[in-house]
């Protein structure tokens, strides 16, 4: 059955020789909906989003985006068909080129030429880039490469977006403006699938979370729920019987003034 | 506007094809003699493969040393086509490059799977297995070589004269820049650079990094393929060693000393190659040794290449002129 919208991860597994970086993963995340995936490093969050754009392909498992089994899917085909993009750890931007050229490259993938302009102005005007779109992207600040790194995904129209640790290495202001802007994609009915390791956009932006340690889903619900679980206190912070207080001065949360969904 | 825009671009990309043109062209009314235009074919020829390498090098950051190899499909296969079956000649030439076209997209399917030096090291086996094929006795002549071929005939004109003879290679390289550049220019080749730039993110974003990789590899041994089969039926003789692996790695040094991806500065690099190899005494191999002592240069002082050329004159002359009226205070930083 066609869901547009969906992704779901089912009894996902990655073996690397003798290590199990990923072990019997399942989640599903409903159309529109931003979730999610936290846990200590090492936990297996980049790898699993590595399966689910079909970079790697997983030992065991299925991954089902908008209804359709896309395991074997070669990842252009993701992108056109699917629907799904993502984006990296660190600004991946191609060095060669314009802030406008990184975006119609994106673009053309699922457009023809003209709308393909179209959609590339649309998305600098949304993230207030218009100005630097013929600058060198690599010249940029690294605040600006991630904002333009966005942008390139905004371009492809994706149904599905998975964004790995977008809020590294940017400022609470930053951060605030990127709350923002997912928001407003959750509000055009993307799906976002989100690996970060700051707890307050965590809070600010996701209905649900998926908590990993060790490859292993430890823990599930609300942001709330989960940073109250002793489970993922133990995780975090390597004993037991940790109060959620605790934990919130582990993770601070300074994006207060963000609106919560 | 958008159209005006587009007349822009397109004229910006064809004005460097329109001067090699009237170089290239204008050369024959220099007078160079029958010697000048032999050493003007060989160079042409050159340029024509080192383009196409550099479309498969510096479009898309595919390192292959095997062009030797699809020149020598070329060359062998039109040769024997016309000699051996009495094919036309463009026909024969077709034929060869549609060869050519398919041992260069098995190739691309070996590109994606090896990276960088291992890609290097496997496209110059694959080069040195045709030389060595060629070397063995048989019906293509084995190391004696390939004789005699008939000179090139297109609707009924021959070409035996050597102004004609340079003037077929000469628009061959024409064209073979034209459509380059158009290539380079087209959504595929803005993918190929990003396949360039970074693999792992062109993949991200849906580039579809299996049917580029071997249509660029297929191009680049068409444009070899071209080199070779346009060039052997003018020598009327051919032999193994015109492609040889050393040939290939001569290829690779144009495309280098051109500047890594500039098709003008690979035209470039295959002039002063050639001319280097034709005018230094001692059959070639003083001409190599010097060839690497150039190349090092390059490395240390232009490594843009001869594409890097204008660049540098400008960055000195705003040094100069930084210098005169700035004074030290600012330490030119501008």
């Amino acid at each position: 059955m066609r869901t547009p919208g969906t992704a779901e991860a089912r009894g996902v597994t990655q073996r690397f020789g003798g290590l199990t970086a990923v072990s019997d993963v399942s989640f599903s995340v409903g159309a529109g909906e931003i979730h999610g995936i936290i846990g200590p490093n090492g936990a297996g969050k980049t790898t699993l989003l590595n399966i689910l754009s079909g970079l790697q392909r997983p030992t065991q498992g299925s991954v089902v985006i908008g209804g359709d089994d896309v395991t074997r899917w070669p990842s252009h085909k993701l992108v056109a068909k699917a629907r799904l993009v993502r984006t990296f750890q660190t600004v991946r931007l191609f060095s060669s080129m314009s802030v406008h050229e990184n975006l119609m490259i994106a673009a053309r993938i699922v457009a023809g030429p003209a709308e393909a302009r179209t959609r590339v102005d649309e998305a600098l005007d949304r993230l207030d880039l218009t100005a630097l779109a013929p600058e060198p992207a690599t010249a940029l600040s690294y605040g600006l490469q991630r904002r333009v790194e966005l942008a390139r995904v905004m371009v492809a129209d994706p149904a599905v977006v998975l964004l790995d640790e977008p809020a590294a290495g940017l400022n609470p202001q930053e951060r605030r403006e990127l709350a923002d802007t997912l928001h407003a994609m959750r509000d055009s009915g993307v799906t976002v699938v989100l690996v970060e390791h700051h707890m307050d956009l965590v809070h600010a932006v996701c209905q649900h979370c998926t908590v990993l340690d060790f490859g292993k889903v430890i823990s599930r619900g609300t942001p709330d729920e989960v940073t109250r679980d002793p489970v993922v206190l133990e995780a975090y912070l390597g004993g037991k019987h940790h109060r959620a207080s605790e934990v919130d001065a582990v993770i601070p949360e300074d994006l207060e003034g963000t609106s919560k969904p | 506007m958008p159209d005006k825009a587009l007349a822009v671009r397109a004229g910006r990309h064809l004005a460097p094809t329109l001067i090699a043109a009237v170089i290239l062209i204008g050369y024959v009314f220099t007078d160079p003699g029958p010697s000048g235009l032999a050493l003007g074919v060989n160079i042409t020829v050159a340029a024509i493969a080192s383009v196409g390498l550099t479309l498969a090098i510096g479009g898309a950051g595919q390192f292959s040393l095997g062009q030797a190899g699809f020149m020598a499909i070329g060359g062998y296969g039109t040769a024997y086509l016309m000699l051996a079956h009495e094919v036309q000649f463009l026909w024969a030439l077709l034929a060869a490059v549609l060869l050519a076209l398919v041992v260069g997209a098995l190739v691309g399917y070996i590109a994606l799977r090896l990276h960088g030096n291992y890609l290097a090291m496997a496209t110059l086996a694959v080069s040195s297995g045709i030389y060595a094929l060629l070397v063995l006795p048989g019906e293509l002549g084995g190391a004696n070589g390939y004789a005699p071929i008939p000179f090139p005939e297109i609707f009924g004109h021959k070409f035996i004269d050597p102004v004609d003879q340079y003037l077929l290679v000469a628009v061959t390289l024409i064209l073979v820049l034209l459509v380059s550049n158009w290539l380079l220019a087209s959504r595929g080749g803005k993918e190929l650079a990003a396949i360039r730039d970074d693999e792992v993110a062109a993949r991200a974003v849906g580039v579809n990094i299996t049917a580029r990789k071997v249509q660029i590899f297929a191009l680049s041994a068409v444009i070899g393929a071209l080199a070779g089969g346009v060039n052997g039926p003018l020598q009327t003789a051919i032999d193994p060693s015109l492609y040889s692996p050393a040939v290939s790695i001569q290829m690779f040094v144009m495309v280098i000393l051109g500047g890594l991806g500039n098709i003008y500065g690979a035209v470039l690099g295959a002039a002063l190659v050639t001319w280097l190899i034709a005018a230094v005494p001692g059959n070639g191999s003083w001409a190599l040794t010097i060839l690497g002592m150039v190349v090092i240069a390059f490395m240390a002082l232009l490594p843009d290449g001869l594409s890097g050329l204008p660049k540098l004159a400008r960055s000195l002359l705003g040094r100069l002129r930084g210098r005169t009226t700035e004074g030290s205070i600012t330490g030119g930083s501008k």
